[in-house]
């Protein structure tokens, strides 16, 4: 499995008390694997990402990228691993407004330190699966939002992660824009073999074939119903 | 420095007006140097320039040589050291006093006169020498010409009332705020103290680079009854000297932590804006290295060119002082008060780089949902 998350449990204090958001949730997804996580607001989704992109530490639990168990990492080995394992989409696009969106995508091989022609070559490879060859030198402020999302994907593959986290990547978009943003998320982890997990509200707008899971009480569970009912072949539940 | 060359670009506002008060304070720090400079040149380079290594004083003159005052009794030991064989020290009595002297057209001039024999190694140059050997006159600095005095023309010295020609003009510099001139110690006695003298004189001028000599000052300053000190000790006895250093250094080091503090809070409210940014280059790996040596990278960028616009910029406007300001632009001071000015910039931003280690990559996500 590219990502496997044991028994994951968080906690956050909450005023004199402690609040329990994940509460041994699990899931496992495997090299090329494509899984939904959805939840009511507050139930964990943003943190369940965290933990699985070393974002934060789970106060018990493993988590298992690409063969490591980071569960004894230091905090600099996470960043490395994150760096070179972890493929992060967000929410909102999170572009760096001085950068055109070719260097949105170089960036990340350049934190790498292996900016080089094979790198420059990926990045206007990856800007024309997600249709932004014509935008390579437009800035964030020059683009519309699902152009913004698109880079963030591409972004986001730019390493050749074995793990890719989507936070609600349609959350800002129109429904057809979202559709499309999904299917592309969809087939760059089928065609680069990447562990996907997409957290959102808006499962309608998934392939019918990605199986769902709901997060409720700090746990992962298969929703009932959904493709996801076939999924002990994709991804497992506790 | 992938993010913050294009920062730099990009938000080039923000970071322009930062640099112009930069450069302001490096202008001002950098004129302030050149006052300075200016200021001791007018103190000092008349001592400066007579090749002495060091001076003897009486004891407790506290370098000034109007507080000093030494016979050829203190002057026999250092003589007889000089004298003796293979030796490389040189020795001569030297005397100096202020005076303020009338023209014969009934205009006032003030001078620093240095008073040596002719055959002493002080005396300017041989022009000099030969002409202090000859009648009593005085030999004056190149400034007075400026005053419309020439060779031949007489000086009436108030105070003894002895009237003397010009002999002749040799290198500038002053002493004391005012322009230097020479005679034969012989002149210089008369005027001080008339014929009472005794052979009196203010210091003995030293010059030798051999530290065995050296070694020996203390010996012969025993001796001798005497104090020896380096010349640039002796610069501390020009009328004003330590005043006006002390006043200048006051205000430049004021203006550099003016600065220190204007650099701070800027670049602590540009990483404040920043953080998401931050948290964001760590969430797609970046280490505290990296963002650190990003962060730093700008914030040096930034520092050295407006530094090196407002020196430019001083070093302009110092070719257009006139001579009636002492100003004088010296490559050592202004490249130490403009390095002070960006190590202190980046000190004052300490608080901004902690901030740049401290921002947590998770705040990319957002709110926790």
């Amino acid at each position: 499995m590219s990502l496997v998350l044991e028994s994951i449990v968080v906690r956050v204090p909450d005023g004199t008390e402690t609040l329990t958001i994940l509460d041994g949730a699990s899931l496992e997804v495997a090299a090329g694997e494509v899984v939904a996580v959805s939840g009511a607001s507050g139930s964990g989704k943003s943190t369940l990402l965290a933990v699985a992109g070393l974002l934060r530490p789970a106060d018990s639990g493993r988590v298992v990228i690409d063969g490591t168990d980071t569960t004894d990492l230091k905090r600099s080995a996470r960043t490395r691993l994150r760096g070179t394992s972890v493929g992060l989409v967000f929410q909102s696009p999170n572009l760096f407004p001085s950068l055109t969106a070719l260097e949105q995508i170089e960036l990340v091989a350049h934190i790498e330190g292996h900016l080089d022609r094979d790198a420059r070559t990926r990045a206007h490879a990856l800007l024309d699966v997600v249709g932004l060859t014509d935008r390579a030198g437009s800035r964030p402020a020059q683009l519309s939002g699902g152009e913004r999302q698109r880079v963030g994907i591409a972004r986001a593959l730019m390493n050749r992660p074995a793990v890719l986290l989507a936070d609600e990547p349609t959350a800002a978009l129109d429904d057809d824009r979202g559709r499309q943003v999904m299917a592309m998320l969809v087939a760059g982890a089928e065609a680069d073999d990447v562990a996907t997990v997409i957290v959102t509200h808006n499962v309608g707008q998934l392939p019918h074939e990605v199986p769902r899971y709901h997060l409720a009480g700090g746990r992962i569970d298969r929703a009932p119903g959904g493709v996801g009912a076939d999924a002990e072949r994709v991804g497992g539940t506790v | 420095m992938f993010l913050a060359w294009r920062d730099l670009r990009v938000a080039r506002g923000r970071f322009v007006l930062v640099g112009v008060v930069i450069s302001l304070v490096a202008l001002l720090t950098t004129l302030l140097s050149g006052l300075a400079s200016g200021l001791v040149d007018d103190g000092i380079s008349g001592l400066r320039g007579l090749p002495l290594t060091d001076l003897a004083l009486q004891p407790g003159a506290q370098h000034s040589f109007s507080r000093s005052s030494l016979t050829p009794t203190n002057l026999q030991p250092w003589t007889d050291a000089a004298g003796a064989d293979g030796s490389s020290l040189e020795v001569a009595p030297l005397g100096v006093s202020f005076f303020n002297a009338r023209t014969s057209d009934g205009n006032t001039v003030d001078f620093a006169l240095f008073g040596t024999p002719p055959d002493s190694f002080l005396a300017p140059d041989d022009r000099a020498r030969a002409a202090l050997a000859g009648p009593p006159g005085l030999v004056l600095s190149e400034e007075l010409r400026k005053d419309g005095l020439k060779e031949g023309d007489e000086l009436t010295v108030v105070g003894p009332d002895v009237t003397l020609p010009i002999l002749g003009f040799t290198y500038g510099g002053s002493y004391g705020h005012v322009d230097l001139a020479f005679s034969s110690l012989e002149v210089w006695q008369n005027l001080v103290y008339g014929p009472s003298a005794n052979g009196r004189f203010s210091a003995i001028a030293i010059r030798s680079d051999d530290p065995t000599v050296i070694d020996s000052f203390d010996q012969i300053d025993a001796a001798a009854d005497t104090a020896t000190e380096t010349k640039d000790a002796a610069y501390a006895g020009s009328p004003g000297y330590a005043a006006e250093t002390a006043t200048m250094s006051l205000i430049t080091g004021f203006l550099l932590l003016i600065s220190a503090l204007i650099v701070g809070a800027f670049f602590t409210v540009w990483t404040i804006q920043r953080t998401r940014q931050i948290g964001l280059l760590k969430a797609l790996g970046a280490s505290n290295i990296y963002v650190l040596r990003d962060a730093l990278g700008q914030l040096a960028v930034v520092l050295v060119a407006a530094t090196g616009v407002g020196v430019a910029v001083a070093v302009g406007l110092g070719q257009l002082v006139g001579s009636g300001v002492p100003f004088s632009l010296q490559a050592g001071p202004v490249l130490t008060s403009a390095g002070t000015l960006v190590v202190l910039g980046m000190i004052g931003s300490l608080v901004a780089i902690r901030r740049v280690t401290s921002v947590d990559p998770i705040i990319s996500l957002g709110a926790d949902s």
